[in-house]
């Protein structure tokens, strides 16, 4: 059962212009989502999973800019809030900045890391809800807009009489939670969600979240999910990319990327924590640190800390190639896509497939290295 | 409430130190005011040898009393709103002729740091919603220039360009002198006739600051997420300007303002004086001018307390303005 | 606020004073000349004042005047105060800028009294400073029943408007720059007292300063050799702020008349011009040029500030193509 793409991005390009020069934050990425599903954007800060998310809703701001590719949004049309059949995708990219205010939350809606930094501090959080409906909804009569108010905030798990609360008066995990009801205000069909569990503690993270996912099953929302916790992706979402210096290292999904993590990153990224279940593994995570975008490796940007290096690695960006997933039991699309040379027959240089020890064995070989050089 | 009495009690010591500082600076002073002042009035004609005693005891010298009781008869006087006799005026009391002249600077300072203050902040707040562009670019530059202009240059240039040599606005007195002060129309346009070029080098000579201080205070709000948040929801871009953007850059302009108030009475003192404006400025200056300590010193006094009690009100605005400290202040 | 540099850095270099404040000065190349260490240095000054359009522009109005101030009266040899019997002329040939009701020619006296204004500016500004600093970090480092106090000051006189006080206490004492600027340096100092105070606090608790409170360091030594060397970009920013006030309140009293009557500056030139009626004798020239140059000179130290405050704050950079080191705001 395939369903229908609710958001096709296509070879999107997003480029800050830095004083020294032109900096790639987002390279060449292309992500699908369908309708329903969740997507989960990983990588460590830095890698462009942020700028993805403010380049899907064009809310890109100076020194950022678009330098190329489509974001095409399949939603339900809708013309004075009555939903009407589709008419097709549009390239959100090429909304004219009318367009673009009507598709803005009554179609895409957006939940920030920081509820304290999302929430306007000199405004109530109820005025904050409201003035969403009162743009989008000007036909609808004022005790409805605030029975509508009401029943968001009761939604999510917060007091009506919350409403009246300024965001300084709420705690961390009832600030997140009203940011979500005004994310759900206009019964969005997308919400993206950047790191929205990260400033919270672990026991109210693990509360909202599964709010959300009752949310979602109840209100039928496609979500992109942008967290560094790939461990929590694999729990939550349908499928998952990772992102690595601005570019896509892997993307499959949720399941077979833990069965079975193809790129050396994404390897190093999933036991780069301890596993909760299975025999006891050493904790490795990867040695060193996310390259300085303004002097990214030549080659593939992970390189300089891949277990799996070889010479073409530091000539040849690798292209994202798709292969079937190894295993018959997987259900689900059966597609992982890597880029990564030691996949491509083209260049493997006769070397074989990478195995989960081979990758274990270089990382271990790769931090002892890192460590004699920090010593020295 | 804590805040409250404290900032109070700031204001209370400020207007303690600042009688305290006017009560010493005559005795630290070198030479004898009261003989300078003796003189001058003895070149008017006979004075009596008690207005010389009065004179000693007001300024504190050949006397015999010890400092703290000439203090605490200070203290008293003032507490009976009993600046003194003005020397120039003679025999009008300093409490009668402020009470004539505040009126006019009260007037011109209200209606100039008003308009002036709106009007910086709401240019602060477009030309920060559309920085980088040309507007930008130039009123930016041009209010740089105006940033650090000095009052009285600024009142020599109106008064010789828009007055003397164009003629368009007079550039003396507060109204017509031929009329007679009153509540009738025609005094009360020749004043605000009057009014216009000292009101406009006030505001041009201040407009700069509040413009330059709202537009880094917006930028930097321009970058919070709840900005982008606000755009994200699809609201019109002037109520994301206005209530989300400079509904919070404007608080710590309000922290400004109340720090530039002293700067701005006294360039309106500078304006009043090349004006020639019947105000406290101008009477201040004529007071230092003729030695006519007394006033100098009430006039001092009363500027002093009109700035802390319009930092009181600025505070108070302030406290309306931020729900943080609104709830802070009252828990 | 303004960021100053990290604190592991400082740890490593206890007590250097003359670290390069503002902007990140990049490496500095060995050589074997004799001049490397001026070379260096002039090297680093030009990175700093070339940071950015607004530092550039800025310093070079500043170091116009600052050179006028040192070798205009040189090179210009003539006395400000000659009277000649060209009266009120307009600018011409031989006088540049007229000539005044004395005759004396403004273009002459405009230059020489630039090294008067700015001077007395910078002098004045660095009384400002000294007390601010002492203040403020005395304050913020001590803390308890002493930070109490000197705070309590510093709101009192925050509160009490300046220039009025300073008339009034200019006209006990006698008339004279000098009696001007300590009088504006006494009523100037508590908005920098208050700046530096909130840094010192906020510095108090890193570990440089443990590690030197550990160390058995004096508190002074603390304060003055190990705090103030990392707050220098602040109080550079202070100073400068400052100085355009003081450069502002001294102009205004000597506009006043409570000037040294035999000196030349741009206050007293307005003086002059003002109470010699060049209003009513159609004398622009007169009182156009010293009022231009002030708001001119405050100009240049604005620009100044407003650039420091870029590299600071990367927020207020304006536009395309001049922002931003990677990705920090947006993608963050």
């Amino acid at each position: 059962m395939t369903r229908r793409p609710i958001l096709d991005v296509k070879h999107l390009c997003v480029d800050y212009l830095a004083e020294d020069g032109v900096v790639h934050a987002v390279d060449d990425v292309s992500l699908t989502l369908r309708r329903g599903e969740i997507l989960g954007l990983a990588g460590e800060s830095g890698s462009g999973k942020s700028t993805m998310a403010y380049a899907i809703t064009r809310l890109l701001r100076p020194p950022a800019e678009i330098t190329g590719g489509e974001v095409l949004y399949d939603g339900r049309a809708r013309a004075n809030g009555e939903m009407t059949p589709s008419v097709g995708p549009v390239d959100i990219l090429r909304l004219k900045p009318a367009q673009l205010r009507a598709v803005r939350w009554s179609e895409i809606a957006i939940v920030f890391q920081s509820a304290m930094n999302a929430l306007n501090p000199t405004m109530t959080v109820g005025t904050q809800v409201l003035d969403v409906l009162a743009t989008h909804r000007p036909e609808m009569p004022k005790p409805e807009r605030n029975a509508r108010a009401r029943a968001l905030f009761e939604m999510v798990g917060i007091a009506a009489e919350r409403l009246k609360s300024y965001p300084h008066e709420l705690s961390g995990g009832m600030r997140q939670r009203a940011t979500i009801a005004i994310a759900l205000a206009l019964s969005p069909e997308l919400i993206i969600m950047d790191e929205p569990t990260t400033a919270l503690d672990v026991v109210v993270q693990r509360e909202i979240l599964t709010e959300l996912m009752r949310l979602r099953e109840r209100l039928d929302l496609s979500i992109i999910f942008i967290t560094h916790d790939l461990s929590l992706l694999l729990e939550i979402a349908d499928t998952v990319a990772i992102m690595y210096a601005g570019r896509v290292v892997e993307s499959t999904s949720a399941h077979a990327l833990h069965r079975q993590p193809r790129h050396p990153y994404s390897f190093g990224m999933l036991h780069s924590f301890p596993s909760l279940r299975g025999e006891q593994r050493l904790m490795t995570g990867i040695p060193g640190s996310p390259p300085d975008l303004r002097a990214v490796p030549a080659g593939c940007a992970f390189h300089p800390r891949c277990p799996l290096v070889y010479a073409p690695c530091s000539q040849v960006v690798p292209a994202l190639m798709t292969m079937p997933t190894d295993s018959a039991a997987i259900t689900d699309s059966g597609e992982q896509s890597v880029a990564c040379h030691r996949y491509d027959p083209a260049r493997s240089e006769g070397k074989p497939l990478p195995t989960a020890t081979e990758m274990e064995d270089g990382y271990a070989t790769l931090s002892s290295a890192f460590q004699e050089a920090g010593k020295a | 409430m804590r805040h409250v009495i404290r900032r109070i009690g700031i204001y209370l010591l400020a207007i303690w130190a600042a009688l305290t500082i006017n009560f010493f600076l005559p005795r630290l002073a070198p030479g004898n005011p009261a003989e300078i002042v003796y003189q001058r009035l003895s070149q008017h004609g006979a004075v009596s040898p008690a207005t010389l005693k009065a004179l000693e005891i007001e300024f504190g010298v050949n006397t015999t009393d010890p400092l703290w009781v000439q203090y605490i008869a200070y203290l008293n006087n003032l507490l009976h709103g009993n600046l003194g006799i003005s020397t120039n005026y003679f025999p009008n009391t300093v409490t009668q002729i402020i009470g004539q002249d505040i009126k006019w600077t009260l007037v011109l300072l209200t209606v100039s740091v008003v308009l002036s203050f709106t009007l910086g902040t709401l240019i602060g707040i477009v030309v920060a919603w559309r920085r980088g562009t040309a507007l930008d670019t130039v009123l930016s530059s041009v209010m740089t220039f105006f940033y650090s202009i000095l009052y009285p240059w600024l009142a020599l240039m109106a008064v010789y360009f828009l007055g003397y040599t164009l003629g368009w606005f007079p550039f003396a007195d507060g109204y017509d002198v031929t009329l007679t002060p009153g509540w009738n129309l025609d005094f009360l346009l020749s004043a605000a006739y009057h009014a216009i070029l000292p009101a406009l080098t006030l505001i041009i000579s201040t407009v700069a600051g509040w413009m330059l201080t709202m537009r880094n205070s917006m930028i930097t709000t321009l970058s919070e997420d709840y900005v982008l948040l606000a755009q994200a929801k699809g609201l019109r871009s002037r109520r994301v300007m206005f209530a989300y953007a400079a509904r919070n850059a404007i608080l710590p302009s309000v922290t400004g303002f109340a720090i530039a108030l002293g700067t701005v009475v006294g360039g309106a003192l500078l304006v009043e004086i090349v004006f020639s404006y019947p105000g406290i400025g101008y009477a201040l200056f004529q007071a230092i001018q003729s030695q006519d300590y007394s006033l100098a010193d009430g006039i001092l006094l009363l500027i002093i307390v009109a700035t802390v009690l319009m930092n009181l009100v600025v505070d108070m605005l302030y406290t309306a303005l931020d729900p943080r400290v609104r709830q802070e202040r009252s828990a | 606020m303004r960021q100053t540099s990290p604190s592991n850095e400082i740890a490593s270099v206890p007590g250097g004073a003359n670290r390069p404040a503002l902007p990140p000065l990049g490496r500095t190349y060995a050589s074997p000349s004799p001049f490397a260490g001026l070379m260096r240095f002039l090297r680093a000054f030009w990175r700093a004042v070339t940071v950015n359009r607004k530092v550039m522009l800025g310093s070079a109005i500043v170091g116009v005047f600052v050179l006028v101030a040192i070798f205009g009266p040189i090179i210009i040899r003539q006395n400000p105060l000659a009277y000649t019997t060209d009266l009120v002329r307009p600018p011409s040939a031989a006088h540049w800028l007229g000539t005044n009701q004395g005759g004396q020619d403004v273009f002459v006296q405009l230059v020489v009294g630039t090294r008067s204004s700015l001077s007395w500016a910078l002098l004045s500004g660095l009384m400002v400073m000294m007390i601010s600093i002492a203040v403020g970090l005395v304050s913020g480092y001590a803390g308890g029943v002493v930070d109490d106090i000197l705070s309590v000051i510093t709101n009192v006189f925050l509160v009490v408007p300046a220039f009025p006080l300073a008339i009034v206490a200019v006209e006990y004492f006698s008339r004279s720059t000098l009696t001007i600027a300590i009088i504006v340096a006494l009523t100037n100092w508590p908005w920098g007292a208050r700046v530096l105070r909130a840094q010192t606090l906020s510095m108090r608790s890193r570990e440089f300063v443990t590690a030197a409170r550990a160390a058995g360091e004096h508190t002074w030594r603390i304060i003055f050799l190990e705090i103030l060397p990392n707050e220098i970009a602040i109080v550079a920013a202070s100073f400068i702020t400052t100085t355009i006030q003081v450069l502002l309140a001294v102009a205004a009293l000597e506009f006043l008349g409570f000037g040294d009557s035999a000196a030349i500056s741009w206050g007293t030139m307005l003086y002059d011009a003002y109470f010699g009626s060049a209003l009513f004798q159609g004398a622009w020239w007169w009182f156009a040029p010293p009022g231009f140059c002030i708001a001119l000179l405050g100009a240049g130290l604005a620009l100044l500030n407003f650039g420091i405050d870029e590299v600071a704050d990367p927020r207020l950079r304006q536009g395309k193509r001049r922002r931003q080191r990677g990705r920090a705001t947006v993608a963050a």
